[in-house]
């Protein structure tokens, strides 16, 4: 056979290949399931070995599918009048239902996101005994949401803004026992904040 | 142990997989350049100043690397990142690729999925690791003899079928974690997916306000596709049938759930399984390069 003639590589080195190929493997197994049965220790070493550059997250609707979502809304005043609560996701919203393959998807997950961290927020603030508004305008969420109404809002060139307020509403779905969806909305209002221009 | 032997010996003297692999980069890379020239178009808001998301640079060291358009100093400069990686793309679906263009593709993967972590994915997590793996994917001619090309050939099925074991893991995984929940065992998963509008469409819950049979079948098939998926794509003879249910299962998350990048990445990552006189006809019906013939 011409194949047998071929110079192979010596068996040591070729199975030391395979051994790294398993050893990588191995790390991303216990990454991935070793949490709640292998020794701390081991599953420190596959962690810093995997992140972040084998960092693998295939939690995919898992353990059940969601069963909320979080929107971020906000209102500004404006020239002495408050405005009524934006949803500054819905025209995203819009563009992913007309077109799946644009962009329309990945501004609604991003502005998303800013609803999650401010959900995050909800949780942290509820913790504290008397939370302060300057508390709650230093959590990473509010940052974000802030930079949103003031560099991307529709009230990010307007001279006449005075301050705003946003707030994350939560629509959660639950199953009856006659295997209905039903949806139940939670709003959380962060404090209002003044805007010096 | 002799078929063993003999595998050995095969993968280090021929390279009947290289269609295949021509045909999984092309495919890879033309699902990243629709991805990244779509991104491209609010790329001041995933990668540059305008930036909507908490910025996460956790690491230190060779790992801040991959954190690097989390900085907020780098941030101004992300078409640094997007021009080449679109250049290279472009140049691996032409067939310029090697090994040091297919391992900047991947850094710079990494560095573009981590500068925005909001639009990622498990597809996006999935190409990640693909696209390591396909940095080993060397062009090694069938009459090219000495132990430089053996260890190249060697190399090149290691990461194939380390691209194979690492859909088949994703598969296992979101399984394995779904077997913790209740809805997937109750039917319920997929009407509680698709009841929000984001991941449906609007008025979904006064047209689907209950479970049905198709949505009833629809999750146990995708449960069961996931659970059995590690073992199927082995055997030969199911690999093509299951492949299509997976197709279908794809397709409708593309469009009827609406997380287009998770679908096609996925879609496109089962071209790895292709056999590899598909994978030639393909290539040569495309015409982009000719492979030499054996």
């Amino acid at each position: 056979m011409q194949n047998s003639r071929k110079q192979t590589l010596p068996s040591w080195l070729s199975w030391l290949f395979v051994v790294i190929f398993l050893a990588h493997f191995t790390a991303i197994v216990i990454h991935q399931f070793g949490k709640s049965t292998l020794p701390g220790r081991i599953v420190e070493v596959a962690d810093r070995y995997a992140s972040p550059w084998f960092f693998q997250n295939y939690e995919m609707f898992a353990p059940e599918p969601h069963t909320q979502i979080n929107k971020f809304v906000y209102r500004a005043k404006s020239h002495g009048e408050w405005s009524t609560w934006k949803d500054p996701v819905y025209p995203h919203l819009q563009d992913l239902w007309s077109n799946r393959f644009g962009h329309g998807g990945d501004m609604y997950r991003i502005i998303g996101g800013i609803a999650d961290k401010l959900y995050e927020g909800q949780h942290f603030i509820g913790f504290l005994e008397a939370p302060t508004p300057e508390q709650c305008f230093g959590l990473p969420g509010f940052q974000v949401a802030e930079r949103y109404v003031l560099r991307q809002s529709e009230y990010a060139d307007d001279p006449g803004l005075e301050g705003f307020q946003v707030g994350v509403l939560t629509e959660v779905h639950h199953m009856t026992e006659a295997g209905e969806v039903r949806v139940l909305y939670l709003f959380q209002p962060y404090p209002e904040k003044t805007v010096e221009r | 142990m002799r078929r063993l032997n003999d595998t050995w010996v095969r993968w280090q003297s021929k390279l009947e997989i290289l269609p295949v692999s021509e045909v999984f980069i092309r495919a890879i890379y033309l699902t990243l350049i629709w991805s990244t020239i779509k991104l491209l178009l609010i790329g001041d808001v995933v990668w540059g100043e305008e930036w909507l998301h908490v910025l996460y640079t956790p690491f230190g060291n060779i790992d801040r690397f991959a954190m690097i358009l989390n900085e907020t100093a780098v941030r101004p400069y992300y078409l640094w990142f997007v021009v080449p990686f679109l250049a290279l793309l472009i140049g691996g679906l032409l067939g310029l690729h090697n090994f040091f263009t297919r391992a900047v593709v991947w850094y710079l993967y990494v560095a573009l999925h981590f500068g925005n972590v909001e639009i990622s994915t498990g597809g996006h997590h999935l190409y990640q690791q693909l696209l390591f793996f396909h940095i080993l994917f060397f062009r090694v001619s069938d009459r090219a003899g000495g132990i430089w090309a053996a260890t190249r050939r060697l190399l090149h099925h290691l990461g194939f079928y380390a691209i194979w074991v690492n859909i088949a893991l994703l598969y296992f995984a979101s399984a394995y974690w779904k077997t913790f929940g209740e809805m997937w065992f109750s039917g319920q998963a997929m009407l509680m997916s698709i009841s929000f509008e984001a991941y449906s469409f609007p008025g979904i819950l006064a047209l689907l306000p209950s479970n049905t049979w198709y949505l009833l079948i629809g999750t146990y098939a995708v449960f069961a596709y996931q659970l059995l998926f590690a073992i199927a794509i082995w055997i030969k003879p199911v690999r093509k049938p299951f492949l299509l249910f997976g197709l279908l299962f794809h397709l409708s998350i593309v469009f009827i759930v609406g997380l287009a990048d998770f679908g096609v990445f996925m879609i496109a990552s089962y071209s790895i399984f292709l056999a590899p006189s598909d994978a030639r006809m393909l290539m040569e019906r495309l015409s982009v390069i000719r492979l030499s013939r054996k």
